[in-house]
């Protein structure tokens, strides 16, 4: 994840932690103070509910009093007391005394139970309503709650009882009251989103038409059913609620009142709705806002984290990309920061590293030119004063041989021209290697098959490798069938394998196993030439590819420089891995199309004024002991085997 | 003025010099006299002596169906105003018997099956065209008669014997009347002027036929009012806004109790229960038997109607068919709990009735609670009667049962039972409806109690029709048999003190 990313993600976070805390925060506080407030709503509308319960009553009893104190009732009931008395003529009385004092109930009622007239249910007339005569006391009753049949069935009525002056120790009562019911409720001031809705009927099995609110029937009324026999089972007051749809929204609580008669006896429920909408709609336009503001923020995260990620990134990319350029050889690379920042100091630090890097690797080319130079130097002193010697030599002979006789003289004349000319072949010989390996030929490519080159090289070297006096060497092929053709140059490809195995045959002076094998891997051919010498030590496997570097006492240093010339010109890689007392391995992969235009790196190479800088072969970790030499260093015995030879 | 020319007696005096039909042996009958009072000169006070002039203002019940002047009145308050305007070639006397009135004698053959009416001379139209044997046949709208016309009358000759004609020509559907400019013209001591039920919820207003061939009524004009609720024209009769009025039968007590002069005619309408007739939940003959036992009809009559009416234990009341005593009552609670018992868990009923009929509401109730107490569930449903029209086929059927009020249209009992039975048909079996000219008492008596057995009707009260009378109303004179002859008002008059 880049730091852009992490950047982003983070500032996101702490945006959506932010949000989410206030959001969370104000939600709980809406919440809590919604709840309070329907809370307060509430119980005002239960206070309001009993003060009009109260009043009504008070009302209902004054008027009952009233009607039974009247002397219309006081004549009914000296009528009634007479003989053969006629009730039918009160008949309607009660409706109409109901009408003139607003009442909903009103019966009038003999000493017996019997109903003389009836306002509610005038059909009722001549059947009894005996629960009026089981009590005398109803002066002292005051208004009470109870439950009262109707033609339209059962009601609960607020009702009082009054009994009208004695006739002859007999009574007329009067029973009066309102109907607890959607007119009842009608009066009640209820809040925006409040409701008051009353359960009238008691009876075992809930019924959705004693459920009214001020309009009359409730809709879905069955969902109610449970909250009134939560009441039933526990008559007090309490609180539920109901969720009309998958909506939140609809959920609606509800404040349970039982409504109890003068024995305490539930007769119905009183249910004050609390609509939880407006709470939701404000949660749910806060969590929208809060949403819209995450998203703002998230936006104004990108926009940040994407403008302090230039700020802050791109110099440390600058710097990422200037120490990629370093490590691919460009040390001239350089991070254009101009902040004055820790970053911008790194930056300059890098800018500075870089530019004493390159002045080192400058000073260090030089050194090393010069100590190439100087090797070189030495080399060429070393392989032409050898010569030189026996020439200065055989030239003092001579001018001695000139004081002594002809004949004498011829003889030793002969002699010198003979050793002369031998030696100065000899340095032309020495010249010409500089020179072959000064001029390395371009590769001229075309399909090869590695591994006929490879047997090739070791059939000519079979003779050698069991002549008589030196201790065999056993050659061993692992050569991978079906081994693709690579474009290479086969005359130089034979030759970087003929140095390698004469340089196997000189770490192996007694005797061994050298193999040679060839495999393909990911669009390359490997080959490996492993012998069973001595090994080299760590030192000499980091500067054995340096030209002019030789281990052995009469090597140019010449030979693992013009494989490793040729490998690269073909595109590819040589690596060495030594251990000493095992043996060395040196791995050749060629790439099968080689990516490298191998003329413009023999062009490369062929003008390159000076000897170049060795470049530095891949060297395995491995320890490494043994002291190999290079091969082609050292002509061995009249073997065709020094680099010398084969570069002639 | 042929009322001039009348006989008196104290004060008005029906002179009806015709008690009964004057016949001519078997073939006919003699022409009466019509009835009209004449002014009496000294021996009576001012205040009793008729006198002509001023409107009379009548309100009378509510009904939707509003009577429809053009049209064949059928219907009892329709009959009220009706026969004030036009009228029938007979009429029945104060007994019942069948007096000439636009006919002034007829005569049958030996099979009664050729009548021969005479028209009265001297009879004119409200347009002015002479009552004449042409334009009678025209004016009677009876073409099932086949009607020809004679020298001073007509003649029919039916198919089949009908020995009771004269009788059923003094029914109401048997009126006179042109329609002239779709306005109808009759022969009666009144003629409409204006009619605007539909508009203002009822309103007529009549003028005096001054060509009467009875002579000029006393009032010059009647204004009727059909859009005053009971309680409104109460109060309007008591602050004398209103000369004469209709008290529903319940009210009439209270009526009287509040000094308000009251006037009944016999029991002319019946209350009863009807049962639909593809009601599954009164299909078991049991249950609706319980149901009849179970109305306690003499609370009814006591409590709501204020014992103004009569328990009704047959369809037609005594005084018309003189056989209901051998109805037996049928309220008798203990039975119908037996009966129930018998039956077993019963469906609940649906009794309909009109809403706007106080009556109706309160004996339905009263209904519920019986059969309550018996232990039959019935629900109530009120059809206000302004949506009766409206009603479809499948709102009628909601109910198992209704509750009905309906005239009695003649106080003879098989005209009266034929009408009674036709208004149930489509509730009782079409061999119960049929009752033919020939049907004597006891063929009427016979099918009433064949209705009656099969439970689909259940009679509960007869209904007198009851009027309240200003104090300036003077000769209002309805006899028991003439109570279905309409209002008296040709024969009243305004106290002129009073007006």
């Amino acid at each position: 994840m880049t730091f852009r990313s992490r950047l982003f993600w983070l500032f996101t976070f702490f945006v959506l932690l932010a949000v989410g805390i206030v959001a969370a925060g104000v939600t709980l506080v809406t919440r809590n103070a919604f709840e309070e407030l329907d809370a307060r709503r509430t119980d005002a509308l239960v206070a309001q509910f009993r003060e009009e319960f109260k009043q009504r009553g008070q009302e209902a009893a004054l008027q009952v009093k009233g009607i039974a104190d009247a002397e219309a009732t006081t004549r009914m009931a000296i009528e009634l007391m007479r003989p053969n008395a006629d009730a039918s003529t009160y008949y309607w009385d009660a409706r109409n005394v109901a009408s003139a004092h607003q009442l909903d109930i009103l019966d009038f009622v003999a000493t017996d139970g019997t109903i003389i007239s009836s306002a509610e249910w005038p059909a009722r007339a001549g059947y009894k309503l005996t629960w009026v005569t089981n009590s005398q006391d109803w002066a002292s009753a005051g208004a009470f709650l109870t439950r009262m049949e109707t033609q339209d069935g059962p009601t609960l009525g607020l009702m009082a009882v009054a009994s009208a002056v004695p006739v002859a120790d007999k009574r007329v009562y009067v029973v009066g009251g309102k109907k607890l019911g959607k007119d009842f409720l009608s009066t009640l001031a209820l809040s925006e989103g409040m409701r008051a809705l009353v359960y009238l009927n008691l009876d075992k099995d809930f019924s959705s038409d004693a459920l009214l609110d001020a309009n009359g029937p409730v809709q879905e009324a069955e969902r109610f059913a449970p909250l009134v026999e939560q009441v039933r089972q526990a008559p007090n007051e309490q609180t539920a609620g109901i969720t009309w749809s998958s909506d939140p929204a609809s959920a609606e609580s509800f404040h349970l009142l039982p409504l109890q008669g003068r024995t305490n006896e539930l007769l119905g429920v009183l249910l004050i709705g609390a609509s939880q909408r407006e709470r939701v709609v404000v949660e749910h336009r806060i969590i929208l806002l809060a949403v819209g503001v995450a998203g703002i923020g998230l936006l104004l995260g990108a926009i940040l984290s994407w403008w302090g990620a230039a700020r802050i990134t791109q110099p440390v990319t600058k710097l990422v990309y200037g120490a990629k350029q370093v490590a691919a050889g460009n040390w001239n690379a350089r991070v254009d920061v101009r902040s004055k920042d820790d970053i911008g100091q790194l930056a300059a630090a890098f800018n500075k590293m870089t530019e004493e890097l390159v002045e080192q690797r400058d000073r260090l080319v030089q050194s090393e030119r010069v100590a190439a130079w100087r090797e070189l130097a030495r080399r060429l002193a070393h392989e032409l004063k050898n010569p030189l010697f026996p020439l200065q030599i055989t030239v003092e002979n001579l001018r001695r041989a000139r004081k002594k006789d002809a004949e004498e003289f011829d003889e030793v004349f002969d002699e010198s021209t003979e050793t002369l000319l031998a030696e100065i072949e000899n340095l032309k010989g020495i010249i010409g290697r500089f020179s072959d390996f000064a001029r390395m030929p371009k590769p001229e490519l075309r399909p090869v098959d590695v591994n006929e080159v490879v047997r090739t090289v070791v059939r000519l070297f079979e003779a050698q490798f069991s002549a008589v006096g030196r201790p065999p060497i056993t050659p061993e092929l692992h050569l991978e069938s079906n081994l693709p053709a690579i474009q290479a140059d086969p005359l130089l490809l034979h030759r970087a394998i003929e140095n390698l195995v004469l340089n196997a045959m000189d770490a192996m002076p007694s005797g061994g196993v050298l193999a040679l094998a060839t495999s393909k891997h990911d669009g390359i051919v490997l080959i490996e030439i492993v012998d069973t010498g001595s090994g080299l030590t760590p030192e000499e496997c980091e500067r054995l590819f340096t030209p002019y570097y030789t281990t052995k006492q009469h090597g140019t240093g010449l030979g693992l420089a013009v494989v490793q010339s040729v490998i690269s010109d073909h595109g590819g890689t040589i690596s060495v891995e030594s251990e000493a007392g095992v043996g060395t391995t040196f791995r050749i992969e060629l790439p099968i199309k080689p990516a490298v235009d191998p003329q413009r790196t023999a062009k490369t190479a062929a003008s390159a004024p000076t000897p170049p800088a060795a470049p530095r072969p891949r060297v395995h970790d491995a320890p490494r002991a043994a002291a190999n030499d290079a091969p082609a260093d050292t002509p061995s015995d009249g073997a065709p085997n020094s680099a010398e030879t084969m570069a002639a | 003025m042929l009322r001039l020319l009348a006989g008196i007696s104290a004060g008005v005096v029906a002179c009806a010099v015709t008690s009964g039909a004057l016949t001519r042996g078997e073939e006919g009958a003699a022409s009466p006299a019509p009835t009209r009072p004449l002014l009496v000169r000294g021996g009576l006070p001012a205040s009793e002596r008729p006198s002509y002039g001023g409107t009379l203002v009548a309100e009378l019940g509510e009904l939707e169906e509003a009577w429809q002047p053009r049209l064949p009145a059928s219907r009892g308050l329709d009959a009220e105003l009706s026969s004030v305007t036009s009228e029938t070639l007979v009429r029945l006397d104060e007994r019942g018997e069948p007096q000439p009135w636009l006919a002034e004698s007829w005569e049958r053959d030996a099979t009664m099956k050729k009548w021969k009416f005479h028209l009265r001379p001297g009879v004119k139209f409200h347009d002015g065209t002479p009552l004449a044997p042409q334009t009678a046949i025209e004016a009677l709208h009876r073409p099932d008669l086949r009607p020809t016309a004679t020298s001073d009358g007509f003649q029919v000759e039916l198919p089949q014997p009908s020995p009771t004609l004269p009788a059923d020509l003094t029914l109401r559907t048997a009126r006179l009347f042109r329609m002239v400019n779709s306005g109808e013209q009759g022969t009666g001591p009144f003629r409409v002027d204006t009619w605007d039920f539909q508009k203002a919820g009822g309103r007529i207003t009549m003028s005096a036929n001054a060509e009467y061939w009875g002579g000029r009524p006393f009032v010059d004009a009647v204004d009727v009012r059909l859009d005053r609720t009971a309680r409104d024209r109460l109060i309007d009769l008591q602050v004398g806004k209103a000369d004469v009025i209709e008290i529903p039968a319940e009210m009439a007590r209270r009526a009287s109790d509040e000094k308000i002069r009251v006037e009944s005619t016999p029991p002319v309408e019946l209350l009863m229960l009807v049962f639909r007739y593809d009601s599954a939940a009164s299909a078991n003959v049991r249950l609706r038997e319980a149901l009849s036992h179970a109305i306690d009809r003499a609370a009814i009559v006591n409590l709501v109607l204020q014992k103004e009416g009569e328990a009704a234990s047959g369809l037609l009341p005594q005084w018309i068919s003189g056989t209901e005593f051998l109805h037996p009552d049928p309220s008798d609670p203990a039975a119908a709990r037996a009966l129930v018992n018998e039956i077993g868990p019963a469906a609940t009923l649906v009794l309909s009735y009109y809403s706007d009929d106080e009556l109706q509401k309160a004996a339905a109730e009263r209904i519920a609670v019986n059969a309550r107490e018996a232990g039959i569930v019935i629900n109530l449903r009120a059809i206000p009667s302004s949506q009766t029209e409206k009603l479809g086929q499948k709102d009628r059927t909601i109910a198992d049962a209704y509750l009905m009020r309906i005239d009695l249209r003649s106080p003879l009992a098989r005209l009266a039972l034929a009408g009674v039975l036709v208004d149930l048909n489509g509730f009782i079996d079409k061999e119960d409806i049929a009752l033919d000219e020939s049907s004597d008492a006891t063929t009427v008596y016979e099918r009433e109690k064949s209705v009656l057995e099969s439970y689909r009707v259940i009679p509960i009260a007869h209904l007198p029709r009851v009027y309240g009378l200003g104090p300036r109303v003077r000769n209002w004179s309805m006899p028991p048999g003439a109570a279905m002859n309409g209002l008296p008002l040709a024969d009243v008059w305004l106290e002129r003190e009073a007006q």
